[in-house]
């Protein structure tokens, strides 16, 4: 399953992103200091380099109505630390990061 | 088990498989430096670079320190905090090879002043977009389990020894100056340093040219002042502290003020907002100050060996322990003395080139300058692979390794991008480290302006990376 990875030409095809969980979802989850909140979409950014998850989650963001809870799936620690530190810049509001084994799980809200 | 030695044992190192891993890394290394050592004392030189390769890479991978990140994330998303990291080890390798230079211990050669710096800048800056990490960062990413960064390596690797060995077809984009400026400089015939457009670059271009550093510019006669108020004073910390004003009123200054809620910002609201940007990645930051104290270290331990050994190059001292193959013709082999990255991934790529049969010693770069020694007793590649290693025990160490094997769009682009920088590194005389960081801590403002070359090629990379990513989305079910 890793070496057939080397073999997709990109991450966009909407198939391989529904096989990887990306796209609009309905899941609630408990997240430190926020309780329990509904997620809207999930960005499935594994394998992904700086800084197409970065570009993906401001598109994400400018595309979801005020409030939509996104969650963005990395392994790059780059992205893990860059994501929450772009909502400073941009209107969204970084509410946690969990971590699941290698990956990392961000949960962001457009706040305007 | 009470809960606390429970929650103990949770928080030790040696709590989870990643853990056991790391600490093999570090028995290996530690077990072939004692075995090495206890074959010749001299490998104390060669060890020197492993281990500070291993503090380098432990460093970086702490910070995600990342000099591409810097200029990417800038313009990108326009968040500063990987360039403040930056400008902070800057700022403090420049105390520490103060220190260095003023104990004579300096290992440090200014770079020649000419067009070669801004273009080598430009063209790393751009492909660097593409690989999502700069020299150094690619190392690191490696001991991450990043197999795309892996793929840089290589690609930077014999792209440089390519462009550095370019035969006879390439010699008509030569100006006829250069190959007769290059023909006058009497080298060996074996060298045929007017055939082939890199030979004749450096023998017939840059060559002419002439490098100093501020000390040297300044020279007031006094050793302290010249090197401090010189080289670290106005080449360093002086610029740094305008590129950090400049950060801030550019991109952090606006959602500070915002998140805050002030409404008339007086000179101490910017002051506070100043130094909220400064500690806005503690372990950036962290990484930052680390990077500088070390590298300094380094450029005195190596300076020290040196001086101890009654040598002025590593070859030297090799040939003293009876390796001689792989040397140039004067008996040297690369040598910086402190932090460098692509010409020994050069030399890597040039060595298996001539194991293949390819005569890659007909050259000033391999064949006059740097040699081709068998990696394993290359001292600076060694430093590389100790950074993928100190990388990788502490990314075992976080639960952050993972093998990442990219998709065919990420493995294109970790080739193209790995070849123009090492086309980059090759013409401005160095990568992010050794043209950029090394140079301007020490005094030598090319330095500043390979950066201005980074920058720039960095900006069109961006444009151009986001409209392709933009491209390939649009037709997605959702866009992004």
């Amino acid at each position: 399953m890793l070496l057939a990875n080397l073999f997709r030409w990109n991450t966009g095809p909407a198939a391989t992103q529904r096989e990887r969980g990306s796209g609009s979802v309905s899941e609630k989850i408990e997240l430190p200091g926020h309780g329990e909140v509904i997620v809207g979409c999930r960005l499935s950014c594994e394998g992904e380099g700086c800084p197409r998850p970065q570009l993906r989650a401001l598109k994400a963001l400018d595309e979801h109505e005020r409030g939509v809870v996104i969650e963005i799936v990395t392994d790059n620690p780059s992205v893990m630390e860059t994501i929450p530190s772009m909502m400073d810049m941009f209107e969204g509001k970084h509410l946690a990061t969990l971590k699941d084994k290698a990956n990392w799980r961000i949960f962001l809200r457009r706040s305007a | 088990m009470s809960a606390n030695a429970e929650a103990m044992k949770q928080r030790s190192l040696l709590a989870h498989p990643g853990g056991y891993k790391a600490m093999a890394i570090i028995l290996l290394v530690s077990v072939l430096s004692f075995v090495m050592l206890a074959m010749d004392m001299r490998w104390i030189y060669l060890l020197v670079y492993v281990w500070f390769g291993v503090i380098y890479g432990v460093l970086l991978q702490y910070g995600r320190f990342c000099m591409a990140s810097a200029i990417r994330d800038l313009f990108a998303i326009k968040v500063p905090r990987m360039a403040v990291g930056v400008m902070i080890a800057t700022a403090l390798f420049s105390i520490t090879a103060g220190l260095v230079t003023v104990s004579g211990y300096s290992t440090f050669h200014p770079h020649p002043l000419g067009w070669h710096i801004i273009v080598g800048g430009l063209v790393f800056g751009f492909g660097m977009i593409f690989t999502g990490g700069c020299a150094s960062g690619s190392l690191y990413k490696c001991g991450e389990g990043n197999i795309a960064s892996m793929l840089v390596l290589l690609s930077i690797s014999f792209s440089q020894a390519l462009f550095v060995d370019m035969g006879s077809w390439s010699n008509r984009f030569a100006p006829s100056s250069w190959v007769e400026s290059a023909t006058e400089k009497g080298m060996p015939e074996s060298l045929t340093v007017n055939d082939g457009w890199f030979d004749t670059f450096t023998a017939g271009y840059v060559w002419d040219l002439s490098g100093s550093t501020v000390a040297q510019s300044v020279a007031s006669g006094n050793t302290w002042i010249d090197v401090f108020v010189g080289n670290a004073l106005l080449g360093a910390i002086l610029p740094t502290i305008v590129l950090l004003i400049l950060l801030y009123m550019t991109t952090f200054r606006k959602g500070y003020i915002r998140r805050n809620k002030i409404e008339s910002p007086a000179f101490k609201d910017h002051l506070t907002g100043f130094w909220s940007m400064m500690t806005a990645s503690k372990n950036t930051a962290l990484a930052g100050l680390g990077l500088g104290v070390f590298a300094g270290l380094q450029m005195w331990a190596t300076g020290a060996l040196r001086e101890h050994y009654n040598i002025f190059n590593f070859g030297e001292l090799l040939k003293n322990m009876g390796y001689t193959e792989g040397l140039s013709v004067q008996e040297t082999v690369f040598d910086p003395g402190y932090w460098y990255i692509t010409t020994q991934e050069a030399q890597l790529g040039g060595w298996v080139m001539d194991k293949v049969g390819m005569d890659v010693m007909d050259n000033i770069f391999f064949g006059l300058m740097n040699g081709i020694p068998n990696p394993l007793i290359n001292a600076p590649l060694l430093m590389s692979v100790g950074i993928i290693a100190g990388a990788a025990i502490l990314a075992l160490t976080r639960h952050e390794f993972k093998w990442k094997v990219p998709n065919m769009e990420t493995a294109v682009f970790a080739i193209v991008g790995g070849a123009l920088m090492g086309i980059g590194a090759r013409l401005g005389m160095g990568c992010n480290v050794g043209a950029f960081f090394a140079a301007v801590t020490n005094g030598d403002m090319t330095g500043w302006i390979f950066l201005v070359g980074m920058l720039g090629g960095g900006l069109l990379g961006v444009k151009v990376f986001t409209m392709w990513v933009d491209w390939r989305t649009k037709d997605d079910d959702f866009d992004f």
